[in-house]
Protein backbone atom coordinates (compact mmCIF):
# COMPACT_ATOMS: atom_id res chain seq x y z
CA UNK A 1 0.00 0.00 0.00
CA UNK A 2 1.32 3.41 -0.89
CA UNK A 3 0.49 6.35 1.20
CA UNK A 4 3.01 9.11 1.51
CA UNK A 5 5.01 9.85 4.59
CA UNK A 6 3.33 13.23 4.49
CA UNK A 7 0.03 11.47 5.01
CA UNK A 8 1.63 9.37 7.73
CA UNK A 9 2.76 12.53 9.50
CA UNK A 10 -0.70 13.98 9.19
CA UNK A 11 -2.56 11.03 10.59
CA UNK A 12 -0.07 10.11 13.28
CA UNK A 13 1.47 6.73 14.10
CA UNK A 14 -0.71 3.63 14.09
CA UNK A 15 -2.29 2.88 17.45
CA UNK A 16 -2.98 6.56 17.96
CA UNK A 17 -6.62 7.48 17.59
CA UNK A 18 -6.75 10.76 15.67
CA UNK A 19 -9.96 11.83 13.90
CA UNK A 20 -8.24 11.71 10.50
CA UNK A 21 -6.90 8.21 11.12
CA UNK A 22 -10.35 7.01 12.08
CA UNK A 23 -11.73 8.25 8.75
CA UNK A 24 -9.01 6.67 6.65
CA UNK A 25 -8.47 3.46 8.58
CA UNK A 26 -10.87 0.98 10.10
CA UNK A 27 -10.66 1.31 13.89
CA UNK A 28 -11.10 -2.41 14.52
CA UNK A 29 -8.76 -4.06 12.04
CA UNK A 30 -6.50 -1.15 11.11
CA UNK A 31 -7.35 -1.80 7.45
CA UNK A 32 -7.40 1.16 5.06
CA UNK A 33 -10.76 2.34 3.75
CA UNK A 34 -11.41 2.09 0.02
CA UNK A 35 -11.11 5.83 -0.72
CA UNK A 36 -7.60 5.77 0.69
CA UNK A 37 -6.33 3.18 -1.80
CA UNK A 38 -8.49 3.93 -4.80
CA UNK A 39 -5.74 5.80 -6.67
CA UNK A 40 -3.18 3.02 -6.27
CA UNK A 41 -5.90 0.51 -7.11
CA UNK A 42 -6.59 2.36 -10.32
CA UNK A 43 -2.88 2.29 -11.13
CA UNK A 44 -2.59 -1.45 -10.73
CA UNK A 45 -5.80 -2.09 -12.67
CA UNK A 46 -4.64 -0.02 -15.62
CA UNK A 47 -1.20 -1.68 -15.51
CA UNK A 48 -2.47 -5.30 -15.29
CA UNK A 49 -5.79 -4.77 -17.16
CA UNK A 50 -7.68 -6.94 -14.70
CA UNK A 51 -8.08 -7.18 -10.95
CA UNK A 52 -10.20 -9.58 -8.92
CA UNK A 53 -12.79 -8.59 -6.35
CA UNK A 54 -14.09 -10.94 -3.67
CA UNK A 55 -16.93 -10.05 -1.35
CA UNK A 56 -16.85 -12.00 1.92
CA UNK A 57 -20.25 -11.87 3.57
CA UNK A 58 -20.23 -13.14 7.14
CA UNK A 59 -23.58 -13.76 8.80
CA UNK A 60 -24.51 -14.53 12.37
CA UNK A 61 -21.50 -12.98 14.06
CA UNK A 62 -23.51 -10.27 15.86
CA UNK A 63 -24.69 -12.55 18.69
CA UNK A 64 -21.03 -12.86 19.65
CA UNK A 65 -21.01 -9.17 20.44
CA UNK A 66 -24.29 -9.34 22.32
CA UNK A 67 -23.26 -12.30 24.39
CA UNK A 68 -19.53 -11.94 24.80
CA UNK A 69 -18.96 -8.21 24.37
CA UNK A 70 -17.58 -6.11 21.55
CA UNK A 71 -14.00 -7.15 22.31
CA UNK A 72 -14.86 -10.73 21.30
CA UNK A 73 -16.32 -9.69 17.97
CA UNK A 74 -13.43 -7.31 17.27
CA UNK A 75 -10.93 -10.04 18.11
CA UNK A 76 -12.71 -12.48 15.80
CA UNK A 77 -12.85 -9.97 12.94
CA UNK A 78 -9.14 -9.38 13.37
CA UNK A 79 -8.47 -13.11 13.26
CA UNK A 80 -10.61 -13.48 10.15
CA UNK A 81 -8.70 -10.67 8.48
CA UNK A 82 -5.33 -12.31 9.24
CA UNK A 83 -6.76 -15.61 8.06
CA UNK A 84 -7.91 -14.06 4.75
CA UNK A 85 -4.34 -12.90 4.19
CA UNK A 86 -2.90 -16.36 4.74
CA UNK A 87 -5.46 -18.10 2.51
CA UNK A 88 -4.86 -15.87 -0.49
CA UNK A 89 -1.10 -16.35 -0.05
CA UNK A 90 -1.60 -19.97 -1.16
CA UNK A 91 -2.74 -18.89 -4.61
CA UNK A 92 0.39 -17.32 -6.11
CA UNK A 93 0.83 -15.48 -8.43
CA UNK A 94 -2.45 -14.04 -7.19
CA UNK A 95 -1.79 -11.65 -4.41
CA UNK A 96 -3.92 -9.74 -1.99
CA UNK A 97 -3.68 -6.11 -2.98
CA UNK A 98 -5.85 -4.83 -0.16
CA UNK A 99 -8.63 -5.83 2.22
CA UNK A 100 -11.40 -3.56 3.43
CA UNK A 101 -13.96 -4.10 6.10
CA UNK A 102 -17.46 -2.91 5.16
CA UNK A 103 -20.84 -2.72 6.89
CA UNK A 104 -19.60 -4.13 10.17
CA UNK A 105 -18.63 -7.70 9.51
CA UNK A 106 -18.12 -8.09 5.76
CA UNK A 107 -14.89 -7.81 3.83
CA UNK A 108 -13.93 -6.76 0.33
CA UNK A 109 -10.73 -8.30 -1.03
CA UNK A 110 -8.89 -6.87 -3.99
CA UNK A 111 -6.65 -9.33 -5.83
CA UNK A 112 -3.91 -8.48 -8.27
CA UNK A 113 -1.10 -10.49 -9.81
CA UNK A 114 2.43 -10.47 -8.48
CA UNK A 115 3.64 -11.41 -11.98
CA UNK A 116 2.54 -8.84 -14.55
CA UNK A 117 2.99 -11.38 -17.37
CA UNK A 118 0.21 -13.55 -15.85
CA UNK A 119 -2.84 -11.34 -15.38
CA UNK A 120 -5.63 -12.30 -13.00
CA UNK A 121 -8.20 -14.64 -14.56
CA UNK A 122 -11.84 -15.15 -13.69
CA UNK A 123 -11.38 -18.84 -12.89
CA UNK A 124 -8.53 -18.11 -10.50
CA UNK A 125 -10.55 -15.54 -8.60
CA UNK A 126 -13.52 -17.92 -8.51
CA UNK A 127 -11.29 -20.65 -7.11
CA UNK A 128 -9.92 -18.39 -4.38
CA UNK A 129 -13.44 -17.25 -3.54
CA UNK A 130 -14.86 -20.74 -3.15
CA UNK A 131 -11.82 -21.90 -1.19
CA UNK A 132 -12.11 -18.91 1.08
CA UNK A 133 -15.73 -19.69 1.75
CA UNK A 134 -15.01 -23.31 2.71
CA UNK A 135 -11.94 -22.54 4.78
CA UNK A 136 -13.56 -19.63 6.59
CA UNK A 137 -16.56 -21.76 7.51
CA UNK A 138 -14.21 -24.40 8.93
CA UNK A 139 -12.36 -21.65 10.73
CA UNK A 140 -15.54 -20.30 12.33
CA UNK A 141 -16.32 -23.84 13.56
CA UNK A 142 -13.16 -23.59 15.63
CA UNK A 143 -13.64 -20.04 16.82
CA UNK A 144 -17.34 -19.58 17.54
CA UNK A 145 -18.96 -20.81 20.76
CA UNK A 146 -21.02 -23.94 19.98
CA UNK A 147 -24.37 -22.33 20.77
CA UNK A 148 -23.81 -19.58 18.20
CA UNK A 149 -22.23 -21.75 15.56
CA UNK A 150 -25.30 -22.77 13.51
CA UNK A 151 -26.00 -19.10 12.85
CA UNK A 152 -22.47 -18.23 11.78
CA UNK A 153 -21.83 -18.77 8.11
CA UNK A 154 -19.63 -17.21 5.48
CA UNK A 155 -20.69 -16.68 1.87
CA UNK A 156 -18.39 -15.28 -0.74
CA UNK A 157 -18.85 -14.00 -4.25
CA UNK A 158 -16.35 -12.86 -6.84
CA UNK A 159 -16.08 -10.58 -9.83
CA UNK A 160 -13.42 -9.64 -12.34
CA UNK A 161 -12.82 -5.97 -12.91
CA UNK A 162 -11.65 -5.32 -16.48
CA UNK A 163 -10.00 -1.97 -16.79
CA UNK A 164 -11.42 0.41 -19.33
CA UNK A 165 -10.72 4.05 -20.01
CA UNK A 166 -14.31 4.52 -21.21
CA UNK A 167 -15.74 4.40 -17.74
CA UNK A 168 -14.80 6.13 -14.57
CA UNK A 169 -12.76 3.74 -12.44
CA UNK A 170 -14.94 4.34 -9.38
CA UNK A 171 -17.96 3.16 -11.34
CA UNK A 172 -16.18 0.06 -12.60
CA UNK A 173 -15.14 -0.73 -9.08
CA UNK A 174 -18.57 -0.30 -7.56
CA UNK A 175 -20.11 -2.46 -10.32
CA UNK A 176 -17.65 -5.25 -9.60
CA UNK A 177 -18.17 -5.04 -5.86
CA UNK A 178 -21.90 -5.13 -6.37
CA UNK A 179 -21.65 -8.17 -8.65
CA UNK A 180 -19.51 -10.03 -6.10
CA UNK A 181 -21.96 -9.05 -3.36
CA UNK A 182 -24.95 -10.34 -5.35
CA UNK A 183 -23.29 -13.69 -5.85
CA UNK A 184 -22.58 -13.97 -2.10
CA UNK A 185 -26.18 -13.10 -1.29
CA UNK A 186 -27.61 -15.62 -3.73
CA UNK A 187 -25.43 -18.31 -2.14
CA UNK A 188 -26.84 -17.32 1.21
CA UNK A 189 -30.41 -17.61 -0.07
CA UNK A 190 -29.72 -21.02 -1.53
CA UNK A 191 -28.23 -22.27 1.75
CA UNK A 192 -31.28 -21.04 3.56
CA UNK A 193 -33.65 -22.81 1.20
CA UNK A 194 -31.80 -26.04 1.84
CA UNK A 195 -32.15 -25.58 5.61
CA UNK A 196 -35.86 -24.82 5.36
CA UNK A 197 -36.33 -27.92 3.24
CA UNK A 198 -34.48 -30.05 5.81
CA UNK A 199 -36.58 -28.62 8.62
CA UNK A 200 -39.81 -29.46 6.77
CA UNK A 201 -38.62 -33.04 6.41
CA UNK A 202 -37.80 -33.25 10.13
CA UNK A 203 -41.22 -31.92 11.13
CA UNK A 204 -43.09 -34.12 8.65
CA UNK A 205 -41.35 -37.25 9.85
CA UNK A 206 -41.52 -36.39 13.59
CA UNK A 207 -37.77 -36.58 13.96
CA UNK A 208 -37.73 -34.48 17.13
CA UNK A 209 -36.12 -35.71 20.32
CA UNK A 210 -37.26 -34.69 23.79
CA UNK A 211 -34.58 -34.51 26.46
CA UNK A 212 -35.02 -33.86 30.16
CA UNK A 213 -32.53 -31.80 32.07
CA UNK A 214 -32.73 -32.18 35.86
CA UNK A 215 -32.98 -29.06 38.00
CA UNK A 216 -31.37 -29.74 41.37
CA UNK A 217 -31.00 -28.03 44.73
CA UNK A 218 -27.62 -26.32 44.97
CA UNK A 219 -27.56 -26.99 48.70
CA UNK A 220 -28.02 -30.71 48.20
CA UNK A 221 -27.20 -31.70 44.64
CA UNK A 222 -28.99 -35.05 44.94
CA UNK A 223 -32.27 -33.28 45.54
CA UNK A 224 -34.18 -32.94 42.23
CA UNK A 225 -36.78 -30.14 41.93
CA UNK A 226 -37.91 -31.13 38.46
CA UNK A 227 -36.85 -31.32 34.81
CA UNK A 228 -36.75 -28.94 31.91
CA UNK A 229 -38.11 -30.54 28.76
CA UNK A 230 -35.87 -29.71 25.80
CA UNK A 231 -36.76 -30.32 22.16
CA UNK A 232 -33.90 -31.04 19.82
CA UNK A 233 -33.53 -31.81 16.15
CA UNK A 234 -31.76 -34.97 14.94
CA UNK A 235 -28.26 -35.58 16.26
CA UNK A 236 -25.40 -34.36 14.12
CA UNK A 237 -27.47 -31.72 12.33
CA UNK A 238 -27.57 -27.95 12.82
CA UNK A 239 -31.05 -28.46 14.25
CA UNK A 240 -29.55 -29.92 17.40
CA UNK A 241 -29.24 -26.30 18.49
CA UNK A 242 -32.81 -25.58 19.55
CA UNK A 243 -32.53 -21.86 19.00
CA UNK A 244 -31.50 -22.37 15.38
CA UNK A 245 -34.34 -24.80 14.76
CA UNK A 246 -37.01 -22.60 16.34
CA UNK A 247 -35.73 -19.40 14.77
CA UNK A 248 -35.77 -20.94 11.32
CA UNK A 249 -39.21 -22.44 11.93
CA UNK A 250 -40.55 -19.03 12.94
CA UNK A 251 -38.99 -17.36 9.91
CA UNK A 252 -40.35 -19.92 7.51
CA UNK A 253 -43.85 -20.03 8.96
CA UNK A 254 -43.89 -23.55 10.42
CA UNK A 255 -43.36 -22.70 14.07
CA UNK A 256 -46.81 -23.93 15.09
CA UNK A 257 -46.37 -27.24 13.33
CA UNK A 258 -42.97 -27.71 14.95
CA UNK A 259 -44.36 -26.83 18.37
CA UNK A 260 -47.18 -29.33 17.88
CA UNK A 261 -44.77 -32.12 17.08
CA UNK A 262 -42.61 -31.21 20.09
CA UNK A 263 -45.51 -30.99 22.51
CA UNK A 264 -47.27 -34.13 21.38
CA UNK A 265 -44.07 -36.02 21.85
CA UNK A 266 -43.56 -34.53 25.31
CA UNK A 267 -47.14 -35.42 26.26
CA UNK A 268 -46.78 -39.02 25.22
CA UNK A 269 -43.68 -39.30 27.44
CA UNK A 270 -45.34 -37.57 30.38
CA UNK A 271 -48.37 -39.83 30.21
CA UNK A 272 -46.19 -42.90 30.50
CA UNK A 273 -44.03 -41.44 33.25
CA UNK A 274 -44.60 -41.86 36.94
CA UNK A 275 -42.54 -38.80 37.88
CA UNK A 276 -44.22 -36.48 40.35
CA UNK A 277 -41.58 -33.78 40.01
CA UNK A 278 -42.03 -30.46 38.22
CA UNK A 279 -41.80 -30.28 34.45
CA UNK A 280 -40.59 -27.02 32.94
CA UNK A 281 -41.82 -26.47 29.39
CA UNK A 282 -40.77 -23.63 27.09
CA UNK A 283 -43.63 -21.58 25.72
CA UNK A 284 -43.03 -19.66 22.51
CA UNK A 285 -43.63 -15.95 23.20
CA UNK A 286 -45.79 -15.57 20.08
CA UNK A 287 -48.38 -17.92 21.62
CA UNK A 288 -49.13 -15.35 24.28
CA UNK A 289 -50.61 -13.19 21.56
CA UNK A 290 -52.49 -15.87 19.67
CA UNK A 291 -53.50 -19.51 19.98
CA UNK A 292 -52.68 -19.54 23.70
CA UNK A 293 -55.70 -21.63 24.65
CA UNK A 294 -55.23 -24.05 21.81
CA UNK A 295 -51.63 -24.46 22.99
CA UNK A 296 -52.57 -24.92 26.63
CA UNK A 297 -55.41 -27.32 25.77
CA UNK A 298 -52.75 -29.84 24.88
CA UNK A 299 -51.58 -29.81 28.48
CA UNK A 300 -55.01 -29.94 30.06
CA UNK A 301 -55.02 -33.67 29.90
CA UNK A 302 -56.66 -35.59 32.70
CA UNK A 303 -53.56 -37.73 33.25
CA UNK A 304 -51.45 -34.66 33.91
CA UNK A 305 -51.21 -32.73 37.12
CA UNK A 306 -51.21 -29.09 36.02
CA UNK A 307 -49.67 -28.02 39.31
CA UNK A 308 -46.55 -29.84 38.21
CA UNK A 309 -46.29 -27.99 34.93
CA UNK A 310 -44.25 -24.81 34.83
CA UNK A 311 -44.48 -22.79 31.64
CA UNK A 312 -41.28 -20.96 30.80
CA UNK A 313 -41.43 -17.68 28.96
CA UNK A 314 -38.36 -15.76 27.93
CA UNK A 315 -37.55 -12.43 29.57
CA UNK A 316 -37.72 -10.91 26.09
CA UNK A 317 -41.51 -10.83 26.28
CA UNK A 318 -41.24 -8.45 29.23
CA UNK A 319 -40.36 -5.74 26.75
CA UNK A 320 -43.32 -6.40 24.43
CA UNK A 321 -46.90 -5.43 25.00
CA UNK A 322 -47.45 -5.41 28.78
CA UNK A 323 -51.23 -5.71 28.60
CA UNK A 324 -51.29 -8.75 26.35
CA UNK A 325 -48.56 -10.43 28.38
CA UNK A 326 -50.25 -9.68 31.71
CA UNK A 327 -53.60 -10.98 30.44
CA UNK A 328 -52.08 -14.18 29.07
CA UNK A 329 -50.14 -14.88 32.25
CA UNK A 330 -53.31 -14.38 34.25
CA UNK A 331 -55.07 -16.93 32.03
CA UNK A 332 -52.20 -19.39 32.45
CA UNK A 333 -52.33 -19.04 36.24
CA UNK A 334 -56.09 -19.50 36.36
CA UNK A 335 -55.71 -22.80 34.56
CA UNK A 336 -53.40 -23.93 37.34
CA UNK A 337 -50.03 -23.74 35.63
CA UNK A 338 -47.04 -22.06 37.18
CA UNK A 339 -44.81 -19.55 35.44
CA UNK A 340 -41.06 -19.20 35.09
CA UNK A 341 -39.24 -16.33 33.42
CA UNK A 342 -36.37 -17.71 31.40
CA UNK A 343 -33.10 -16.12 30.14
CA UNK A 344 -33.11 -13.53 32.91
CA UNK A 345 -30.00 -11.39 32.67
CA UNK A 346 -29.57 -11.66 28.93
CA UNK A 347 -30.01 -7.93 28.71
CA UNK A 348 -33.49 -7.40 27.35
CA UNK A 349 -35.66 -6.86 30.39
CA UNK A 350 -35.18 -4.52 33.29
CA UNK A 351 -35.67 -5.55 36.89
CA UNK A 352 -38.93 -3.68 37.00
CA UNK A 353 -40.44 -5.46 34.02
CA UNK A 354 -39.50 -8.88 35.43
CA UNK A 355 -41.03 -7.93 38.77
CA UNK A 356 -44.17 -6.94 36.91
CA UNK A 357 -44.59 -10.50 35.62
CA UNK A 358 -44.43 -11.88 39.21
CA UNK A 359 -43.13 -15.28 38.14
CA UNK A 360 -42.99 -18.32 40.43
CA UNK A 361 -39.50 -19.05 39.17
CA UNK A 362 -36.70 -16.82 37.89
CA UNK A 363 -34.27 -18.68 35.64
CA UNK A 364 -30.92 -16.93 35.44
CA UNK A 365 -29.50 -17.02 31.93
CA UNK A 366 -26.44 -19.18 31.34
CA UNK A 367 -24.75 -16.06 29.98
CA UNK A 368 -24.96 -14.63 33.49
CA UNK A 369 -23.94 -17.89 35.15
CA UNK A 370 -20.91 -18.86 33.11
CA UNK A 371 -17.78 -17.20 34.43
CA UNK A 372 -19.58 -15.75 37.46
CA UNK A 373 -16.81 -16.83 39.83
CA UNK A 374 -14.46 -14.29 38.27
CA UNK A 375 -16.96 -11.63 37.27
CA UNK A 376 -17.93 -9.23 40.04
CA UNK A 377 -20.66 -7.53 38.03
CA UNK A 378 -22.38 -10.85 37.31
CA UNK A 379 -22.28 -11.56 41.05
CA UNK A 380 -23.82 -8.15 41.69
CA UNK A 381 -26.60 -8.93 39.17
CA UNK A 382 -27.41 -12.29 40.73
CA UNK A 383 -27.53 -10.68 44.20
CA UNK A 384 -29.96 -8.09 42.86
CA UNK A 385 -32.16 -10.82 41.31
CA UNK A 386 -32.05 -12.86 44.51
CA UNK A 387 -33.17 -9.89 46.60
CA UNK A 388 -35.94 -9.06 44.14
CA UNK A 389 -37.09 -12.68 43.93
CA UNK A 390 -37.22 -12.80 47.72
CA UNK A 391 -39.70 -9.93 47.74
CA UNK A 392 -42.41 -11.88 45.92
CA UNK A 393 -41.24 -15.40 46.81
CA UNK A 394 -39.99 -16.38 43.39
CA UNK A 395 -37.55 -19.29 43.36
CA UNK A 396 -34.17 -18.70 41.70
CA UNK A 397 -32.76 -21.26 39.25
CA UNK A 398 -29.32 -20.85 37.67
CA UNK A 399 -29.03 -22.27 34.15
CA UNK A 400 -26.00 -23.61 32.31
CA UNK A 401 -23.75 -24.45 35.28
CA UNK A 402 -20.68 -26.06 33.74
CA UNK A 403 -17.86 -25.09 36.06
CA UNK A 404 -17.06 -26.02 39.69
CA UNK A 405 -15.96 -22.51 40.63
CA UNK A 406 -19.14 -20.98 39.20
CA UNK A 407 -21.15 -23.54 41.18
CA UNK A 408 -19.39 -22.52 44.41
CA UNK A 409 -20.01 -18.85 43.76
CA UNK A 410 -23.72 -19.53 43.13
CA UNK A 411 -23.90 -21.53 46.35
CA UNK A 412 -22.25 -18.65 48.23
CA UNK A 413 -24.76 -16.25 46.68
CA UNK A 414 -27.52 -18.51 48.02
CA UNK A 415 -29.10 -19.36 44.68
CA UNK A 416 -31.52 -22.17 45.51
CA UNK A 417 -31.56 -24.33 42.40
CA UNK A 418 -29.52 -24.96 39.29
CA UNK A 419 -29.17 -26.98 36.12
CA UNK A 420 -26.28 -27.59 33.77
CA UNK A 421 -23.84 -30.16 32.40
CA UNK A 422 -21.75 -30.06 35.58
CA UNK A 423 -24.73 -31.17 37.69
CA UNK A 424 -26.58 -33.53 35.36
CA UNK A 425 -26.73 -33.93 31.60
CA UNK A 426 -30.04 -33.91 29.75
CA UNK A 427 -31.36 -37.41 29.30
CA UNK A 428 -33.97 -38.99 27.03
CA UNK A 429 -35.46 -40.73 30.03
CA UNK A 430 -37.49 -38.91 32.62
CA UNK A 431 -36.08 -40.13 35.93
CA UNK A 432 -37.31 -39.63 39.47
CA UNK B 1 -6.87 6.15 42.12
CA UNK B 2 -8.77 8.14 39.54
CA UNK B 3 -12.29 9.08 40.58
CA UNK B 4 -14.61 10.69 38.04
CA UNK B 5 -17.91 12.22 39.17
CA UNK B 6 -19.75 15.44 38.38
CA UNK B 7 -21.10 15.57 41.93
CA UNK B 8 -18.50 17.51 43.92
CA UNK B 9 -19.82 16.33 47.30
CA UNK B 10 -19.54 12.68 46.30
CA UNK B 11 -16.12 13.31 44.81
CA UNK B 12 -14.95 14.67 48.19
CA UNK B 13 -16.58 11.85 50.12
CA UNK B 14 -15.01 9.12 48.00
CA UNK B 15 -11.63 10.87 48.02
CA UNK B 16 -11.67 11.05 51.80
CA UNK B 17 -12.69 7.43 52.04
CA UNK B 18 -9.86 6.40 49.68
CA UNK B 19 -7.29 8.54 51.48
CA UNK B 20 -8.19 7.08 54.86
CA UNK B 21 -7.63 3.60 53.42
CA UNK B 22 -4.17 4.64 52.24
CA UNK B 23 -4.94 5.28 48.56
CA UNK B 24 -4.03 8.46 46.73
CA UNK B 25 -7.17 9.96 45.18
CA UNK B 26 -7.09 11.85 41.89
CA UNK B 27 -10.26 13.78 41.12
CA UNK B 28 -11.89 14.51 37.78
CA UNK B 29 -15.19 16.33 37.36
CA UNK B 30 -16.24 14.79 34.03
CA UNK B 31 -15.44 12.07 31.53
CA UNK B 32 -13.14 14.12 29.32
CA UNK B 33 -11.19 15.47 32.30
CA UNK B 34 -10.97 11.88 33.54
CA UNK B 35 -9.53 10.62 30.25
CA UNK B 36 -6.90 13.38 30.27
CA UNK B 37 -5.86 12.68 33.86
CA UNK B 38 -5.75 8.98 33.12
CA UNK B 39 -3.26 9.56 30.33
CA UNK B 40 -0.98 11.86 32.30
CA UNK B 41 -1.07 10.15 35.71
CA UNK B 42 -1.48 6.44 34.91
CA UNK B 43 -3.48 5.53 38.05
CA UNK B 44 -3.95 1.93 39.25
CA UNK B 45 -7.74 2.03 39.16
CA UNK B 46 -10.58 4.14 37.77
CA UNK B 47 -13.85 4.75 39.63
CA UNK B 48 -16.47 6.20 37.28
CA UNK B 49 -19.92 7.58 37.97
CA UNK B 50 -22.35 6.46 35.26
CA UNK B 51 -24.63 9.50 35.21
CA UNK B 52 -22.61 12.47 34.04
CA UNK B 53 -23.50 15.14 31.52
CA UNK B 54 -21.94 14.96 28.01
CA UNK B 55 -19.53 12.03 28.22
CA UNK B 56 -21.14 9.60 30.66
CA UNK B 57 -19.40 6.89 32.68
CA UNK B 58 -20.26 4.10 30.23
CA UNK B 59 -18.84 5.98 27.24
CA UNK B 60 -15.78 6.95 29.28
CA UNK B 61 -15.30 3.32 30.23
CA UNK B 62 -15.43 2.21 26.61
CA UNK B 63 -12.94 4.88 25.57
CA UNK B 64 -10.56 3.80 28.33
CA UNK B 65 -10.80 0.15 27.26
CA UNK B 66 -10.18 1.09 23.62
CA UNK B 67 -6.62 2.00 24.58
CA UNK B 68 -4.25 -0.91 24.62
CA UNK B 69 -2.40 0.22 27.77
CA UNK B 70 -5.62 0.40 29.81
CA UNK B 71 -7.06 -2.98 28.79
CA UNK B 72 -6.49 -4.43 32.24
CA UNK B 73 -6.97 -1.32 34.36
CA UNK B 74 -9.55 -2.16 37.07
CA UNK B 75 -12.69 -0.06 36.53
CA UNK B 76 -15.41 0.31 39.14
CA UNK B 77 -18.71 1.94 38.16
CA UNK B 78 -20.82 4.00 40.57
CA UNK B 79 -24.49 4.57 39.91
CA UNK B 80 -27.68 5.67 41.52
CA UNK B 81 -29.64 2.83 39.93
CA UNK B 82 -29.40 -0.85 40.80
CA UNK B 83 -31.01 -2.22 37.66
CA UNK B 84 -29.66 -5.31 35.94
CA UNK B 85 -29.96 -3.64 32.54
CA UNK B 86 -27.48 -0.95 33.57
CA UNK B 87 -25.18 -3.53 35.11
CA UNK B 88 -25.17 -5.57 31.91
CA UNK B 89 -24.43 -2.41 29.95
CA UNK B 90 -21.53 -1.58 32.29
CA UNK B 91 -20.11 -5.08 31.80
CA UNK B 92 -20.37 -4.72 28.04
CA UNK B 93 -18.40 -1.50 28.15
CA UNK B 94 -15.63 -3.30 30.00
CA UNK B 95 -16.22 -2.39 33.65
CA UNK B 96 -15.07 -4.83 36.35
CA UNK B 97 -17.42 -4.07 39.22
CA UNK B 98 -20.50 -2.07 40.02
CA UNK B 99 -21.58 -0.22 43.14
CA UNK B 100 -24.99 1.31 43.78
CA UNK B 101 -25.21 4.66 45.60
CA UNK B 102 -25.61 5.34 48.46
CA UNK B 103 -23.00 2.94 49.82
CA UNK B 104 -21.01 2.36 52.98
CA UNK B 105 -17.36 3.45 52.67
CA UNK B 106 -16.32 0.02 53.92
CA UNK B 107 -18.13 -1.63 50.98
CA UNK B 108 -16.27 0.60 48.52
CA UNK B 109 -12.89 -0.26 50.08
CA UNK B 110 -13.80 -3.95 50.12
CA UNK B 111 -14.63 -3.87 46.41
CA UNK B 112 -11.41 -1.99 45.60
CA UNK B 113 -9.31 -4.52 47.49
CA UNK B 114 -11.09 -7.40 45.80
CA UNK B 115 -10.38 -5.87 42.39
CA UNK B 116 -6.69 -5.47 43.20
CA UNK B 117 -6.47 -9.06 44.43
CA UNK B 118 -7.80 -10.45 41.20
Amino acid sequence: MKHSSYLESLIGPSGDVSPLRSILFDGVTGLPTLPLVIESLKDVASEQNRIGIIFVDTTGLEPLEQEHGWESLDALLNQVRVFLDSVVARFAPLKLFSIHRVSGDDFILVLSSSDSSIPVSNSQVAEVSSNLQDLLNDYLCLKMPASLLPFARVFSGHALLEYSTNLRFERLLSRSINKAFQIAVSQQLRARETHVHELHEIVNSDRIRTLFQPIVSLENLADVLGHEALSRGPEGTLFETAEFMFTLAAQSGILHRLENVCQLQLLSILQKSSSSKLIFVNLEPSFLEQDLYQRLALFQHEDLDRQNLVLEITERIAITDYEIVAKSLEAIRKLGFRIAVDDVGSGYASLQSIAYLKPDFIKISEKMVQGISKDFIKQEIVKTLRDMGGRFSATLIAEGIEDEKDLHTLQELKVQFGQGFLLKRPDERLLG
Amino acid sequence: MLIVDDDQALLEMVSECLASAGYLPLQAANGLDGLKKLDSNAPDMAILDINMPELDGLQTCRLIRAKEKFRSLPILMLTGRGDIKDMIEARKMGADDYLVKPFEPSVLIEKIERLFQR
